[in-house]
């Protein structure tokens, strides 16, 4: 779905007076494969380079450096901006900050509006998609009016109606309360169960333990990859880069288990340890 | 967007069926425009009493309480009162009642005052017709499909109305925050309503900053969400809404411009 060769992006600053400054590396050499239908968590500390990346897996940045193919063709390839947005929706962090319509319906169009889709196809997408976030029967109401779990699935509803292959979230859930994150990531579960690709931009370790593979990065760099497990294992690695772990797999730590990333797999090894 | 936040009034669709609001958007903001024009034509007592009965006339229509449309007023009381009491002393006439220093209350200053008080009035109160009986959204449909044909001569017509369907639409959120805000500022004795006007001042300012800052923030944020989700400008874009002008608009419209060109002529009556 995509892969990323060598990628480097630097942002341009100004210095004080506004004038042009320095240039500000936000990725060095990042080189990442992520497969169609995998689940993949980004983990890193504020400024690592988490939300850059990000950007570039929908052409909204284009790297400097290296390269970045989605779905086999070289972003810059794409004729149309358009056809690159529509294979791959983003989610960010304020759901305030992104709904464009006055009401549920209007902005779930917001994106069909875009690519030129026909009334009725639109009409029957927007349908299909509240129904698939749980929004159904709100088409008129004014986004205000929503919780912020609601907010947050009317966006991706957005982004799902234009029928991505990929999901990519950037911290999608950090404004949320507990209820709106379990409205989310519920609904990111029954999407992933039927295919389609997420990334997901998280410092919550509860979120992280979901994914199929997890990336670290730190300074702009990728760090490490691998399984939550394979991740979790190497705490020390982990803490230099002011990543926290999983309650659960400090617990394991504390007991002795390392990488431990759910209860029964700790009560598990202890009854293991406990046996040997 | 018809609701109370933070205590100020939003712009107030009032949601009921009715014949105004079935009308088609362009219909009612080129009735509206050419009604408000109007009002400033009028001159007479008589004709301001037809204008009222014309208005409520529609409001009734609409199944608008009168009320409703009267509580505009109601905010705008005072500026109202010395407006006209100071438009009541300055004007000048041959009926002088009451003469002090440079001020002078003539008949002619009591007629213009009064015939000036009933236009305010009537600009306040009808001009809510249009957002009583019209969804921001449509009205802003209705100004890009209006706005159209100037576009051969550079005018940016979706993009203007793009621009006021944003506007609106972050109207409440930025109302919240500067409520957020307030409540901030209060809790470390920064007071809006109380103190001396230096004071209310830097306490304004101190709200005023975060508020611009954030709002600067937000329409950097709502760019790329805007951008990720394909959006390049009016070209090839479709609306799912579809505007459909009926012979009932072109009444309405004929029975507004008509009512207008009377408002004109009464003048010369």
């Amino acid at each position: 779905m995509f892969k990323l060769e060598n990628v480097s992006y630097a942002y341009d600053t100004e210095d004080a007076s506004g004038q042009g400054g320095s240039r500000r590396q936000a990725l060095c050499g990042v080189s990442l494969q992520i497969k169609k239908g995998e689940w993949w968590a980004i983990l890193g500390a504020n400024g690592s380079g988490k939300s850059t990346l990000a950007r570039h897996l929908n052409g909204l940045l284009l790297p400097t450096a290296g390269r970045v193919e989605v779905c086999g063709r070289e972003v810059r390839d794409y004729a149309r901006v358009q056809d690159l947005r529509r294979l791959v929706g983003i989610v960010f962090q304020n759901p305030d900050n992104q709904i464009v319509g006055n009401s549920v319906e209007e902005d779930v169009a917001f994106g069909l509006e875009n690519l030129g889709t026909a009334r009725p196809v639109m009409r029957r997408r927007i349908g299909e998609v509240l129904q698939m976030v749980g929004l159904s029967g709100r088409e008129t109401v004014d986004p205000a009016a929503l919780s912020g779990g609601q907010k947050q699935r009317l966006a991706i509803a957005g982004a799902l109606a234009m029928q991505p292959q990929a999901l990519i979230l950037d911290e999608a859930t950090s404004m949320l309360d507990p209820v709106g994150q379990a409205e989310v990531l519920d609904l990111l579960q029954k999407l992933h169960e039927d295919g389609l690709t997420v990334v997901m931009i998280t410092h919550n370790m509860s979120e992280v333990l979901l994914a199929d593979k997890v990336a670290v990065m730190s300074e702009g760099r990728l760090m490490m990859t691998g399984t939550p497990a394979e991740i979790f294992a190497k705490s020390d690695e982990l803490q230099k880069w002011h990543i926290e772990l999983p309650l659960i797999t400090q617990l394991g730590n504390k007991l002795g288990v390392a990488g431990c990333t759910d209860l029964d797999g700790l009560l598990q090894k202890l009854e293991e340890m406990a046996e040997d | 967007m018809g609701g109370k936040r933070g205590g100020i009034r939003l712009g107030a669709y009032y949601p009921v069926q009715s014949p105004v609001h079935g009308l088609d958007p362009r219909a009612k903001l080129l009735g509206m425009l050419a009604f408000l024009t109007g009002i400033f034509w009028v001159d007479e007592f008589w004709v301001f009493g037809l204008v009222y009965a014309f208005g409520f006339g529609v409001l009734w229509l609409a199944k608008i309480p009168p009320t409703k449309a009267l509580a505009a007023v109601r905010g705008l009381i005072f500026l109202l009162a010395v407006t006209c009491a100071i438009n009541m002393l300055v004007t000048p006439g041959e009926q002088v009642l009451w003469e002090w220093e440079f001020l002078t209350l003539t008949m002619e200053g009591i007629e213009r005052s009064l015939l000036m008080l009933l236009r305010l009035v009537a600009l306040i109160s009808f001009s809510g017709l249009l957002t009583f009986t019209t969804t921001p959204i449509e009205l802003a449909d209705g100004m890009e499909s209006l706005l159209l044909p100037f576009k051969r001569w550079g005018l940016p017509a979706h993009e203007f109305a793009m621009m006021m369907t944003i506007a609106l639409r972050f109207v409440p959120i930025l109302l919240a925050e500067a409520d957020k805000l307030m409540k901030a500022q209060r809790s470390r004795g920064g007071d809006l309503a109380s103190g001396s006007v230096m004071k209310r001042m830097k306490t304004l300012v101190a709200m005023v900053v975060p508020l611009l800052f954030n709002a600067l923030k937000r329409a950097d944020d709502l760019a790329i969400a805007m951008e990720a989700r394909a959006y390049t400008g009016g070209e090839g874009r479709v609306s799912l809404r579809e505007l459909r002008w009926a012979g009932r608009d072109t009444l309405a419209l004929i029975v507004v411009l008509g009512f207008v060109a009377f408002m004109v002529v009464s003048r010369w009556l």
